[in-house]
């Protein structure tokens, strides 16, 4: 190790401690992550397939998991946070074919505890309104890093999926907030873990910034209005009947 | 009455305690620095010590202090975290419902060689786990060939001394494992200074003596580490394979075998099929498995832009006649036989090393074919002024032998290069006879003219083709280059024998004249291309992208074609059939367009010009006094458009219109006569311009998550502009001579849709398909413009009905009403009407056997040729799955039940219907035993899939 870099380390560590003791103000701003779905690993859940056709699977596509994920981001500020696709101006345009991407946007307000999802399901756009409750987590004793950041780990199960969820939050980044639909832990959530990695979301990049109070929402949010109960029972009942008739539940919901 | 008295008092004495116990009690604490700094704005987590659930949390004031209040009088667990230091745990009991004061909880820092790990990666290679430290290998480079402890050298916070030993944080490490066991030893050094490094995933220190001071409650002196290594998981293999082996009545036999050996980097697999059925038996299923990574890798995305022409789709079958036509090896896995006597063998060997930066493909497969035929072939020829018949019975010989090798190899030099390169090598070997007599009969059945054939034809073809395609991106999304080159080689020698005797006879029946030709035809071609090709994209704006190509590409054609009469065992030059030529064709395409793309809708609009230098040189014999030069060059425009939308349910709306030009065959532009064969003559044409296509398509199609509904719809449209016809001249000997032109005119247009939805979800679903073609074609006969308009209707149903893994059973019906209409002769109009219908049936039956059967029915009616031809075929097979998981199975098939097999073709054409028959495999029974190492699967249900 020489000199140089143990001084940028140095540097970098009291740039760190610093941001920690200014942290107050950090309370508002945006992150971007990118979301990685890793299919081999969820077709491997799918219980009727047979170990040659997992093997076939994977032998076909398994380094297509190596590819590039979706951009997202989470906007917050002291009382919400807005969770969505990034506005073109701040994705990064790989190719020239566009695809489609499902609507998509999870509005949380802090403040009033009320939750506001806008999402595609099964080919047809719902929008949750509902009180909004925490998930109920379990703090692990283990720390890593996350896009610079000194993360703790959390734990909490999807009941309805049947997922089990990890998420590395910092105290580093003051909001409630975190990607998808978790969130209520003391610190922003940089990375989620879904079901030991079938999907994982990660932080790439933190911008401290003022944000609007309160946030923009898109003019255009229709969907059939619905409770977060009627809506699970629906995800529910698709994933019971189609790993009953052999088929595989995740193309059309959010995994 | 008492006792209920005596409960009540009871539950009031509980609800009493509890909200006693109830009574709401305050935590507070201190959080400081080793030190004694207070901790500014420090976490505070307040969790259920039973499973660390989160109630709440705090943070610290600067005085480092925090409370927490009106809690429930219970035990907790407090949790203090600061950025940069290890978070620290607390116990505290409220149970007896007295506020609690923690007192000060002092945080360590994480020792800055640590820090300076997790803040410096991007990727996290460190994890603190309470006293374990976690480091992922895979972050930590290392030679190929490294061992561990070359691995550690690198390792933060690890240090190796010249004799090996090891320190972490300073101690000594006195222990190390692999995957938890001890390895040869307690001497730390054996594993790490054997072990080699790209084994390991992880590596886990911890302090051993917490280990021992939990059991013995006191702490060691010296503290002492241990360190464990984690093995990868990718070391650990997979593989499956199977073997079928049959055999049957009717001397019929069948082996098929395939094996796959894979872990993360590597997949290797072999297959083999050996059969004298014609099931070739290799499914989708077994190919991908053949080619795994690859299976899907159909091109290496040679060609740039548009005008082209022509979709990439995969071969099942054909290889008819005799080209030698290399058709890939979909064509050698799918490539069966309809028809005559088949004996097949194939197989090859794959290899694929994947990783994250190279793919290395190697392939070799052999593949070869035999089949013996007989045919008989009635066809009825009309002209302006009369109609002839022709009957022709051939028995056909032919052997394929085929060896491939393909080798690819994808390198991503860095995020933003890629360079794909690729070279397949096909060698060809054919042997094949035909042996027969032809027969030509005018209307009143009276004979003009027989002949006797025995022709038979070795060919090698050497196939050689390579590529290079280089991608580059930019720093700027949307920006990006390509460049890629082809280069291919085509050597064939092809020697053929040929014996004819042709008689010609009067309207009275006496013999006019005869013809006998014995010829040997040595023909060594060569043909070469060169391609290269250059594309780049800018983007306008982050949706709008301007798209610009250039393809050149050049093609070399030679032969020398000797044409030696035989007489009396004397071989003599021919030189009127004898050809020797030298072409080239050129061809520059230049375009540009525009592409819109957002959210889901993608819109490309552009034009190309092109051109096509044609050259060419031919000679016949010395004596013949036939040689020439062609130059020509032809340019044209190409406009292009296509259209894609994606909507919000499964719904798909695209369309394009495109065209193509496609440039006359050098052959065909050379003004000569090839009378080969005398019955059918060959004309050149110099003035053939190219043939332009235009095609149009509109497509919709959806799918409904919920119900299972699902609908697609299509429409396309192709109208020719200088179309190359034939235009054929049919002397009084009944002999044809055809001569290429250029007619504009020729369209076409079709549509198909199909709807499927459930009556119950999942176990009875019905389905319709219509399609429909409308098409006019052109051909002139005896210098008589005909115009055929062919009407067909193909309407279909099928029902599935699939309650559960007992029994399962698929019908279909579908229909065909075709009406082919001619302005010229329209006595020769027909109507063809065919009828197919199947049922298939699946079931469990007693003591685990199963049932497969399917019947088939086919009728077909054309009012050319009177009596309808039906064809009903009944398969069924039994069979019984045992051994240990699965392994094994039995089955005994019996095919075409009823002895109906038969081939049977009926054709229709501008001046003739053409009635073909083969001879064909019948009636035989096979028994076969199939072993599969990863257990049979037995599917009542055609399953949807992973996907």
């Amino acid at each position: 190790m020489n000199m140089m870099n143990r001084k940028i380390a140095t540097f970098i560590l009291t740039l760190i401690l610093f941001t920690g003791v200014t942290i107050a103000q950090k309370t508002s701003g945006t992150i971007i992550y990118e979301r990685k779905t890793h299919w081999i690993k969820i077709i491997q859940r799918l219980p009727y397939l047979k170990q040659e056709e997992i093997d076939r699977a994977k032998l076909t596509w398994g380094k297509e998991d190596n590819e590039p994920g979706q951009k997202m981001i989470l906007r917050f500020n002291v009382n919400e946070s807005i969770y969505t696709y990034p506005d073109e101006s701040e994705a990064e345009n790989e190719s020239t074919w566009s695809w489609r991407k499902d609507d998509y946007l999870i509005h949380r307000n802090f403040n009033t505890m009320h939750q506001q999802d806008w999402l595609e399901t099964l080919g047809k756009t719902y929008l949750i309104e509902d009180e909004l409750e925490f998930p109920k987590w379990k703090i692990l004793n283990e720390i890593k890093e996350v896009a610079g950041y000194v993360c703790m780990k959390a734990e909490t199960r999807d009941t309805i999926k049947n997922q089990v969820i990890y998420a590395w939050f910092t105290d580093a980044v003051q909001t409630q907030a975190g990607p998808e639909n978790y969130c209520g832990l003391p610190g922003a959530i940089l990375e989620l873990d879904v079901n030991l990695g079938d999907v994982v979301i990660t932080a790439t990049k933190i911008d401290f910034k003022t944000m609007p109070d309160p946030l923009t929402l898109p003019k255009k949010m229709k969907g059939k209005i619905i409770k977060n109960r009627e809506f699970n029972n629906l995800i529910q009942k698709h994933i019971a009947e189609s790993i009953k008739e052999k088929r595989n539940p995740y193309w059309n919901i959010r995994y | 009455m008492k006792k209920a008295y005596l409960l009540f008092i009871c539950m009031s004495m509980t609800i009493i305690l509890l909200s006693q116990n109830s009574s709401r009690i305050s935590i507070s604490g201190k959080a400081t620095d080793t030190l004694s700094v207070p901790l500014n704005y420090a976490s505070v987590l307040l969790l259920d010590p039973k499973d660390t659930s989160l109630i709440t949390y705090t943070h610290t004031s600067t005085d480092g202090s925090y409370e927490f209040k009106n809690l429930k009088a219970k035990k907790y667990l407090i949790k203090v975290t600061y950025v940069g230091f290890i978070p620290v745990f607390a116990l505290a009991d409220g149970t007896e419902g007295k506020d609690i004061k923690l007192g000060t909880l002092k945080l360590k820092e994480i020792a800055s060689e640590l820090m300076e790990v997790v803040i410096k990666a991007a990727k996290a290679p460190i994890s603190i786990r309470g006293d374990t430290i976690e480091y992922d290998a895979s972050t930590f480079k290392v030679p190929p060939g490294s061992t561990v402890e070359d691995l550690l050298r690198k390792l933060p916070g690890i240090e190796v001394d010249a004799d090996g030993s090891i320190k972490s944080q300073g101690q000594n490490v006195t222990k190390v494992t692999v995957d938890g066991k001890r390895f040869f030893g307690s001497d730390p050094k054996a594993a790490t200074k054997n072990l080699p490094a790209e084994g390991i995933t992880k590596v886990q220190v911890y302090n051993q003596e917490t280990e021992e001071s939990k059991l013995t409650g006191t702490s060691s002196t010296q503290p002492e580490k241990a360190m464990n290594l984690q093995l990868k998981d990718e070391f650990k293999k997979g593989g499956f394979g199977k073997v079928i082996a049959g055999a049957g009545t009717d001397d019929r036999r069948e082996l098929k075998g395939n094996y796959n050996k894979f872990n993360d980097k590597e997949q290797f697999s072999l297959v083999g099929v050996g059969n004298n059925t014609g099931r070739n038996g290799l499914s989708w299923d077994d190919y991908q498995d053949f080619k795994g990574s690859q299976s899907f890798n159909w091109d290496n995305g040679e060609d740039f832009g548009f005008g082209s022409g022509g979709d990439r789709y995969i071969v099942y079958g054909g290889d008819g006649g005799d080209s030698q036509e290399d058709a890939g090896i979909t064509g050698s896995v799918f490539g069966g036989s309809s028809g005559g006597y088949p004996e097949n063998y194939n197989g090859g060997v794959n290899y694929n090393y994947d990783h994250k930066k190279n793919q290395l493909s190697a392939l070799y497969y052999y593949d070869q074919k035999g089949l013996k035929s007989e045919i008989l072939r009635n066809e009825q020829f009309f002209t302006n002024d009369r109609s002839y018949l022709k009957n022709d019975q051939t028995d056909n010989g032919r052997t394929s032998y085929n060896h491939r090798t393909e080798l690819r190899l994808e390198q991503k030099i860095d995020s933003l290069n890629t360079l794909v390169l690729s070279s397949n090598i096909f060698i060809s070997k054919l042997n094949s006879s035909s042996i027969g007599s032809l027969l030509y009969k005018r209307l009143d059945q009276t004979k003009s003219n027989e002949s006797t054939f025995d022709n038979s034809l070795d060919s090698k073809v050497i196939n050689w083709r390579s590529s290079a395609v280089y991608r580059k991106k930019f720093k700027k999304k949307g920006r990006s280059f390509g460049l890629s080159s082809t280069y291919s080689l085509n050597n064939g020698d092809k020697t053929g024998y040929q014996q004819s005797d042709n008689y010609f006879y009067d309207t009275d029946g006496i013999q006019d004249s005869s013809s006998i030709i014995k010829q040997i035809n040595k023909t060594k071609s060569s043909r070469s291309q060169v391609t290269a090709n250059a594309m780049y994209v800018e983007p306008i704006t982050k949706k709008l992208f301007w798209e610009n190509f250039y393809n050149f590409s050049k093609r070399f054609e030679s032969a020398d074609r000797y044409v030696n009469d035989v007489k009396l065992n004397n071989e003599t030059q021919n030189d009127f059939l004898s050809r020797f030529y030298d072409n080239s064709v050129m061809l520059n395409r230049v375009g540009s367009s525009i592409r819109y793309s957002s959210n889901g809708t993608n819109v490309s609009l552009g034009a190309a010009w092109q051109t096509f230098d044609i050259t060419g040189n031919y000679e016949a014999g010395p004596s013949a006094g036939i040689k020439g030069d062609i130059t020509r060059k032809f340019t044209n425009w190409i406009p292009n458009f296509s259209f894609s939308k994606a909507l919000k349910g499964n719904k798909y709306l695209r369309a394009s219109y495109s065209v193509s030009a496609q440039e006359p065959s050098v052959n065909n532009l050379q003004p000569i006569i090839d009378n080969s064969n005398p019955l059918y003559i060959k004309v050149g044409n110099p003035d053939l311009i190219p043939q332009i296509q235009h095609e149009a398509s509109i497509n919709y199609s959806m799918f409904n998550a919920i119900n299972f509904t699902n609908l697609y719809f299509n429409v396309n449209y192709s109208y020719y502009q200088n179309q190359f016809i034939q235009e054929l001249t049919v002397d009084s000997l009944n002999a044809t001579t055809t001569k290429p032109i250029n007619y504009t005119g020729g369209q076409n247009i079709g549509t198909y849709m199909g709807y499927g939805f459930p009556i119950i979800k999942n176990k009875f679903t019905i389905n319709f398909s219509y399609s429909y073609n409308l098409s006019n074609s052109f051909s002139f006969v005896n210098s008589i413009r005909n115009k055929t308009i062919t009407n067909s209707h193909y309407p279909g149903f099928r029902i599935n009905i699939t309650p559960g893994e007992i029994y399962s059973i698929y019908a279909n019906a579908y229909y065909g009403f075709s009406d082919t209409k001619y302005d010229v002769n329209k006595n020769q109009n027909q109507n063809i009407f065919s009828q197919n219908y199947s049922l298939e049936l699946n079931t469990l039956t007693v003591w685990g056997i199963y049932i497969n059967s399917k019947f088939s029915y086919s009728r077909t009616s054309n009012d050319q040729f009177g009596t309808a031809i039906d064809i009903p075929i009944l398969n069924a097979s039994i069979y019984k799955v045992f051994l240990k998981n699965n392994r094994g199975e039995l089955r005994i098939s019996v095919y075409d039940i009823f002895n109906k097999s038969q081939n049977i073709y009926q054709t229709a054409s501008v001046n003739a219907i053409t009635e073909t028959r083969f001879n064909t495999l019948r009636r035989y029974g096979m028994l076969s035993f199939t072993y599969n190492l990863r257990g049979v699967n037995v599917e009542i249900k055609k399953k949807r899939g992973m996907w």
